[in-house]
This record gives structure tokens, C-alpha cells and sequence, in this order.
């Protein structure tokens, strides 16, 4: 997909960069960038299954957190909103790039994190946002496994791992075996 | 996600996780297969990568069950593990440093601390030793335990069990070792800045200032360890959305009874400037009293960074749940307006037991509520009730509330106002005045009983919907305490057949702490505590439903009561002086009957005519105000009204197997209430205010 770097690489550039001096930023694109989604999800709600009924409701969870002053820390290592923003980010910096192409614009040397979230999002990303956590998800059912969508949706909902591994009748090891599986899934999803 | 390397591919990762799901299922099912068995169809060159995940998973269920697993055994078995498998550890700290965190966090009074050093034991052995003798919360020897535990001291309070947390923080319950005072503290998430700092003291100053009975009130605030914390009243209850979610959707009285409370705790704070800005059930907290109480009142932007108003008014925002639309437009600008669509949707949960939105439906829902209803959600503040206030008004228009409710404020009763306008037995009250309060030792206790029961119109003894027998307790001064409400006490300890149909009734998967980790049964004569003995088995009794209920900690005991509460019917655990007073009937002597030990075999089951095996409840002589039981046979849970230092409650009377003297009226013994005991419990139903 991308010559440039990988989320994982993204991901590090946010914890470690200077997660402080990102963080303004960083709420105020994606929490645009979420409801957007979150508006086209709730359209396409009505005649859509319950697959994108989970997913309107991580991103409300999402904008309601945000919406108190509450956002998901960037330097959380067990929350997933970075690296689902990363990978959503990801895709739309390759956006930007076709948009741009397609203008007959040269490709900008290096569209980065720090260009993108200078710039509205559009329509476009916020399909594509949608898109990735529904894709995403499909991505955990297909080991089988059902308690990684569980746990991935709780985890988004901002709930903590022992609350998790009480639901779920678990050890909270598992929940931090599977919320790292589910990390290692979703970035392979993202840099195939 | 330390858990992972990049560089282990990603389908022996998906192979060890099912593997570990196999393990897990089989631990639950209690029949965990040996790991050589999981291991069989695994590759050589897999085998170790595997290894690691399976084995810190066994050690975790092996020390569930009270064993104490070691990596070198492992490694004994599985050569392949290797000696440089450096994330595999007995995943405990070494005896010294937990002896160290012991004193650096002072968590045990001095004298208990002592002891402990000259003891000698490994971490786990000192961990559960402590737990057993009530002095540590298994959450405390957890935390003391393992190499990355929460400090347990913070300023005067220490960590006594975490409650939850979320993105915003964490909360524990702690208690202050000064003033022995019980409390919520809340840790926010993240490094103080200045910003942060400023804002914090800017909320919590405000909080501060509030003051109503419908308001969890808050404390204290300070920063510790490296984080800021606020301290709140400690409220033994169930917020809303736990409420709904066990007891499923409120019938329209209670819910509009439950709103109301909260309308008068959020007009109280917005007269005073505070705005929740976060109304929703969770924040809405039942207390034990049956009082609703809002919780986070001020603190629900605690943990935004100061505003950038350059980011800050691009961020359109809306949500579907409880938050006003125009909270999402300006989030700086918003009034108690914002609030009242929090509660209107919080109402809609309450009724529904849905999230507010679309699809909630209002089947059922009296219209002249569901038109009140749509006006607190609607979009636009100013087609909302203006206030609080207006909200009260309106409630009371579609649900004419009884007097709800009446335990709101319980310390404040007055006792001529007592009565029993609508309880089934109801009589007459008898018109005058009250019989005035009698100091110990009560001339004649069970005419005093009467004289009482008869003013308020209430009968002596009461049969309750369950079958619980209670007896009327007169308001009497006992020493320096006078106890100025009267109230019912059971007759007997609660029975196994009456804590079978609380079982019953719990959400799947329901199991007390005996249940899911060890009890106390009867082995060879003894008592023993050992996984498997729970209120369901105590070894060698053939126990029967009218055995008193066994194995129960004092929380389970708190929350049996909370299952029995309606909305007119509050039961709860005595308070000790309440138990005393009924347990004397009247008396000043060691026991009900007096000082002489002849007669207690007709009263109490003990060691002299009883020893270790518990009769069933109710078969000897009642004290003089109808109560079996309360000498000997079972002790017996009880709640402090203010807890002691270390957060203990008290247990009452004697036992089976105790001897005479141990069986008085003030025997008392002191326990976490986390702790499970082989002592039952009786419950009190109040006395409702008219």
C-alpha cells in the first residue's frame, strides 16, 4: 500500500513524538473526523445490519467521551483509539495522495500526519473511517475467536481491563493477550 | 501490548491464543488439561513460543485455587522453555520488597506490622495469612504483590479495593487512617501539567461548596503519586444503569421517584453555579438508604486540557445519548438546561431500560410522563423545563409521588411522626402522645415493646412477603446511645432456603466469593476453610434450608438486603448498637436472661450442648422482644455506623462452638466486610417515616 512506514511507525511517532504538542490537534481533526463518520454511519444505519450498529456505537461512545473532555490518551498503550485513528489516518494521507493525483497535482513529497490534520476531513475520510473499524472487526471474527470483538468494542467504549475480564469470566492475562492479538491483527489489516 | 514481539508470526500467535482459550475453558470447567496434552500437535519449533503464553495462564488459575505455582517446575517439565525466557517470572515481588511496601505504605496497624516481619513466609503465603486475618484486602495483597502494583497510600488515605475505572481514571475505594472514614477516591489518568492542575483545583473548589442529601458530596482533593486525586463520600450502593441492568426497567413510580431525587440534588448544585454537564445513569448512585445521589457533580470536565479556543470551536460534535445538542455546539456555554436532557434521558433508560435515541419505545409509559419526557429531550433549551425546579413541578404533576421517599432522610426523623399508614397490618395508631424513650435496664420490655408498636399502629411481630418473621424493636438510651428510631429485626438469621431464592434471582453467573474461591465446611469435627465449601456445602452438616445461611461475606450479607429493598421497604444489616439493644431486650446483664450461665442452654446453642456443628435457626427461647438465636449458634454481620480505622465491620454474638462467656451480649469480633465467614447475618426492615 504505502512506501511510508508503517502504522506501527506512525503509532510510535504519536506516543513518543510528543504526545502533549499532537494532542490539540489530534482532537480536533478526529474528533471531526469521527463524527463525520459516525453521521454517515447512522444514515446508512436504518437499513444496514447490526454490523454497523456496533460500529455507530463505538463512535458514539467515542464522541460522547469527547464531547465531556474526555479523550482516549495517546500514550494509553492498551487503548486501541490510537491505533484505530493511526490506521484511518494511514489510509487517508493514501487518500490525500490520489485526491491530489487525480488533480493533476505532483504527489507531494511526504503527505504526513502533520499535513493531513491541518486540512478538514472530508466526506471521503469519514466513509473511510467507517469502513476500516467495520473492516476490522469482520477482520477479529474470522479467527473464530468471539471475544475479540467483544473485547475490542469494550476497550473502545473506554472500559478498563479488569471490568473486561470480569464480564467476560476471564483472567485479565487474556484480556491482555487478545488485546494484543487484536493490535497485531489490525495492523497487519492495515499494512497488508 | 507488551505481550507480543513484531516479529512472532502473526498464525503461531492465533494457534497460542487457542490454545490458551482451551486452557482457560478448561480451568473454568474445573478440569484444566495438562499443558504436555495442549502441547501434542504442536510443532517443535512452535513449542516454546507457545510455552510462554500457556504457562504464566496456568500459574494464574493455579494460584486462583490457592496453590503456588513456580516457574522452575515449569521449566522442569519443559526443557524448551530455556533459561533466558526472562518474561517469565513467578510474577510476584520478592519477600522483601513486599515487606518493604508494607511499612513504606503503612497499610497495617503497627502492632499487626510487627508481627508480620517476625514471621517468616513467601509472598503469597504472607499474602493470604493477611487476607485471612481480615487485615488485608485481597486487593491489597495483590497490589503489594506484584512488581507493577498501585501504591496503596495516598496522602492519609489508603487503597482498600478498586471499583473501576475507564479513559478519564480510576476509583477506589479507600479510607482515611486518621479519621477512619470510608471514602471514594478517584485518581485521574495522565501526568499533573499546570493547566491541569488549575482546572482541577477550579472544579473540585466548587464541588466543594455543595451540601445537599441528594449530592455525593466531595472531600478532599490533592495530588499523590504522581497524579492528582479527589476524594468523595464513600456510598455503599448501585448506580442506576447497574440498577436497570440487574433489575431490568423501572416501573414509572419509582423512576419518576428516583428522578426527582436527582432534580433536587442538580437544582441544589446549579443555584451554586455547578453544572454536571454529564447526567446519566451511571452517575446516578442508589445509596443503601434508598436515597438517590448524584455523583461527579462539577468533575465531569475534570479531565479536559485547557481549551484551546482555536480547537475548540471547530469540534462539532452530537451524540445520540445523553448528551444536550447544544453541549456539542459550545461546550463552554451550556446551563442547567443541558442537565434537564440528561435526566429526560436518563428517564427514558430508567422506563425502558434502552439507551435514549430513536428506537427507544414508551409501551406502557403514562402519557401525560412521556409528554414531560419529550420536553426534557428536546433539541432546542428553551422548549426544555427552564429549571430543576420546573422538572420537580412537572414529576409531581404526572406521578403524584407518595411522600417519596421516605428514608431520604432518615437521620432526621422525628419520632412522633412515625407510622405505618400502608403496610398491610396496619392499625389504627393510637392517638396522644408518643411513650417516652426509656433508658436501660427497661422495667418491663415486652409491654414497653407493645406500648410502642401500639402508638405507631404497628403489630409487634410482621411476616414479611418472603416468610421473614420480624419483631417490633422499641426506640430506647442504652449507656451514652440513644436509639430514637425504632425498627424490625428478623427473629432468626437469615436461612440457606431464604439465601437460596436471593441466589436465584442474581444474574447469571452469579457465585459468592465462597463460591468462586474458597469456603469454610465442617472436616473431621473442625472447621476449615478449603475451594468448595460455600452457603450451598459446609462439609460434614447436612444442611438444611432452615440452617442459617453460612459463608457469606459482609458485602453479600449488604447486598442480600439491597435485593430485598422495594420502594417501600428498606432492609439493610443493624448497626451494632441497634443489634445490641435488640439482642438485651431490655437487660443489663451479660446475657438476655441475666448473669446466670444455668439458664443459657434454653437460649443459646454453644459449645456446652451444641459444639461445633450449628442447629437450625429458631428452636430454643426467644428474648423478651421475640428474638431467637441472638447468643449463640451463628454470629452474626452488622454494619458500624462509621467504620473503624482499617474499614472493618462488626460481627455479633456467639457461636456453636464458643464457650459460655463468648456468647454475651457483647461478644463482637471485627472483619473486612470482602471477608467470608462462617457467621450468617439478620436483616432489619425499617420503620417508614409518614
Amino acid at each position: 500500500m504505502s512506501q511510508e512506514g508503517s502504522v506501527t511507525r506512525w503509532l510510535t511517532r504519536l506516543r513518543e513524538g510528543d504526545p502533549a504538542a499532537v494532542e490539540p490537534l489530534w482532537r480536533a481533526y478526529f474528533t471531526r473526523l469521527v463524527e463525520l463518520a459516525r453521521q454517515r454511519l447512522r444514515g446508512a444505519a436504518r437499513r444496514v445490519a447490526d454490523e454497523e450498529d456496533v460500529a455507530l456505537s463505538a463512535f458514539d461512545s467515542f464522541c460522547r467521551a469527547a464531547a465531556a473532555g474526555r479523550f482516549p490518551r495517546l500514550d494509553d498503550r492498551d487503548s486501541l483509539w490510537p491505533l484505530l485513528v493511526a490506521i484511518t489516518a494511514h489510509k487517508c494521507v493514501d487518500l490525500v495522495r490520489r485526491e491530489n493525483r487525480g488533480k493533476g497535482d505532483p504527489v507531494p513529497a511526504g503527505v504526513e500526519f502533520d499535513d493531513l490534520i491541518t486540512r478538514e476531513p472530508s466526506p471521503e475520510m469519514a466513509a473511510e473511517a467507517t469502513e476500516t473499524l467495520t473492516r476490522l472487526l469482520a477482520g477479529l471474527d474470522r479467527t473464530g475467536d468471539a471475544d475479540l470483538r467483544a473485547i475490542a468494542l469494550a476497550r473502545l467504549e473506554g472500559d478498563d481491563l479488569d471490568a473486561i475480564a470480569a464480564r467476560l469470566g476471564c483472567v485479565r492475562r487474556t484480556v491482555e493477550r487478545k488485546l494484543a492479538l487484536i493490535a497485531r491483527l489490525w495492523e497487519r489489516e492495515a499494512d497488508p | 501490548m507488551s505481550d507480543t514481539s513484531a516479529d512472532e508470526p502473526l498464525d503461531v500467535l492465533l494457534r497460542a491464543n487457542a490454545l490458551c482459550n482451551r486452557l482457560e475453558a478448561g480451568w473454568r470447567r474445573g478440569d484444566p488439561p495438562a499443558l504436555e496434552d495442549l502441547l501434542a500437535d504442536v510443532p517443535d519449533d512452535e513449542r516454546a513460543q507457545i510455552l510462554r503464553r500457556l504457562v504464566p495462564l496456568d500459574m494464574d488459575y493455579r494460584r486462583l485455587a490457592g496453590q503456588e505455582p513456580h516457574v522452575a517446575e515449569y521449566r522442569a517439565r519443559f526443557p524448551e522453555l530455556g533459561d533466558d525466557a526472562t518474561e517469565l517470572s513467578d510474577g510476584r515481588v520478592s519477600a522483601d520488597e513486599f515487606l518493604a511496601r508494607l511499612r513504606r505504605w503503612a497499610v497495617l496497624p503497627e502492632a499487626a506490622l510487627a508481627d508480620e516481619l517476625s514471621r517468616d513466609g513467601t509472598v503469597a503465603e504472607r499474602g493470604r495469612r493477611l487476607v485471612a486475618a481480615g487485615l488485608l484486602t485481597p486487593f491489597q495483597a495483590n497490589q503489594l504483590a506484584l512488581p507493577r502494583g498501585v501504591p496503596l497510600a495516598w496522602d492519609d488515605y489508603v487503597l482498600l479495593d478498586r471499583l473501576g475505572a475507564g479513559g478519564m481514571g480510576t476509583v477506589y475505594r479507600a479510607w482515611h487512617r486518621r479519621l477512619g472514614r470510608v471514602v471514594a477516591l478517584k485518581t485521574t489518568a495522565g501526568r499533573p501539567t499546570p493547566d491541569r492542575r488549575a482546572r482541577f483545583e477550579r472544579e473540585a473548589r466548587a464541588a466543594a461548596r455543595l451540601d445537599h442529601p441528594n449530592v455525593v458530596a466531595a472531600l478532599d482533593a490533592s495530588e499523590a503519586n504522581g497524579r492528582l486525586y479527589l476524594v468523595m463520600e464513600w456510598l455503599d450502593g448501585r448506580d442506576l444503569a447497574r440498577v436497570v441492568r440487574e433489575d431490568g426497567p423501572l416501573s414509572p413510580d419509582l423512576a419518576i421517584g428516583y428522578i426527582r431525587q436527582a432534580a433536587l440534588g442538580l437544582g441544589h448544585a446549579h443555584e451554586r453555579g455547578v453544572i454536571h454537564r454529564d447526567v446519566k445513569p451511571a452517575n446516578l448512585l442508589l445509596d443503601p438508604a434508598g436515597a438517590v445521589r448524584v455523583l461527579d457533580l462539577g468533575l465531569a470536565r475534570l479531565d479536559e486540557t485547557e481549551a484551546d479556543p482555536a480547537t475548540m470551536t471547530g469540534m462539532v460534535l452530537g451524540t445520540r445519548d445523553y448528551l444536550a445538542p447544544e453541549q456539542l455546539l459550545d461546550p463552554s456555554r451550556v446551563d442547567g438546561r443541558a442537565d434537564v436532557y440528561g435526566l429526560g434521558c436518563t428517564l427514558t433508560f430508567l422506563l425502558t431500560g434502552r439507551p435514549p435515541g430513536a428506537t427507544a419505545r414508551l409501551a406502557g409509559v403514562p402519557a401525560g410522563l412521556a409528554a414531560l419526557l419529550r420536553r426534557m429531550v428536546a433539541p432546542s433549551p428553551d422548549d426544555r423545563p427552564a429549571s430543576m425546579a420546573a422538572v420537580v413541578a412537572a414529576l409531581d404533576a404526572v406521578g403524584r409521588p407518595r411522600r417519596w421517599p421516605w428514608f431520604a432522610f432518615a437521620g432526621l426523623v422525628v419520632v412522633a411522626a412515625l407510622a405505618w399508614a400502608f403496610w398491610p397490618p396496619a392499625r389504627r395508631p393510637e392517638p396522644g402522645p408518643p411513650p417516652a424513650i426509656e433508658a436501660y435496664p427497661l422495667a418491663d420490655p415486652a409491654g414497653y415493646q407493645r406500648r410502642w408498636a401500639a402508638h405507631l399502629g404497628l403489630p409487634v411481630e410482621h411476616r414479611d412477603a418472603d416468610g421473614m418473621t420480624f419483631a417490633f424493636v422499641p426506640p430506647a438510651r442504652l449507656g451514652d446511645v440513644t436509639l430514637s428510631r425504632p425498627f424490625y429485626l428478623a427473629t432468626t438469621e437469615t436461612t440457606t432456603g431464604a439465601f437460596r431464592r436471593f441466589v436465584a434471582d442474581q444474574p447469571a453467573g452469579f457465585k459468592t466469593f465462597a463460591e468462586r474461591e474458597t469456603g469454610w465446611g465442617i472436616v473431621g469435627g473442625e472447621w476449615v476453610m478449603r475451594p468448595g465449601y460455600s452457603w450451598r456445602d459446609v462439609g460434614e452438616l447436612a444442611l438444611a434450608d432452615d440452617h442459617t445461611a453460612m459463608n457469606v461475606t459482609g458485602e453479600e450479607a449488604a447486598r442480600y438486603c439491597r435485593w430485598r429493598t422495594g420502594p417501600e421497604r428498606l432492609y439493610r444489616l443493624p448497626t451494632e448498637a441497634e443489634w445490641e439493644h435488640a439482642c438485651r431486650a431490655g437487660g443489663l446483664g451479660r446475657w438476655c436472661f441475666g448473669d446466670d450461665v444455668s439458664r443459657l442452654a434454653q437460649f443459646a446453642w454453644y459449645d456446652e450442648n451444641a459444639g461445633v456443628r450449628p442447629r437450625p435457626v429458631g428452636q430454643l427461647r426467644a428474648n423478651a422482644f421475640g428474638l431467637y438465636d441472638v447468643h449463640g449458634n451463628r454470629s452474626e454481620w452488622c454494619k458500624a455506623a462509621v467504620p473503624d480505622e482499617a474499614g472493618r465491620w462488626p460481627v455479633r454474638g456467639g457461636r456453636s462452638l464458643d464457650v459460655a462467656v463468648d456468647t454475651s451480649a457483647t461478644a463482637r469480633r471485627l472483619y473486612l466486610p470482602t471477608t467470608n465467614l462462617e457467621a450468617g447475618f439478620r436483616v432489619v426492615l425499617e420503620v417508614p417515616e409518614r
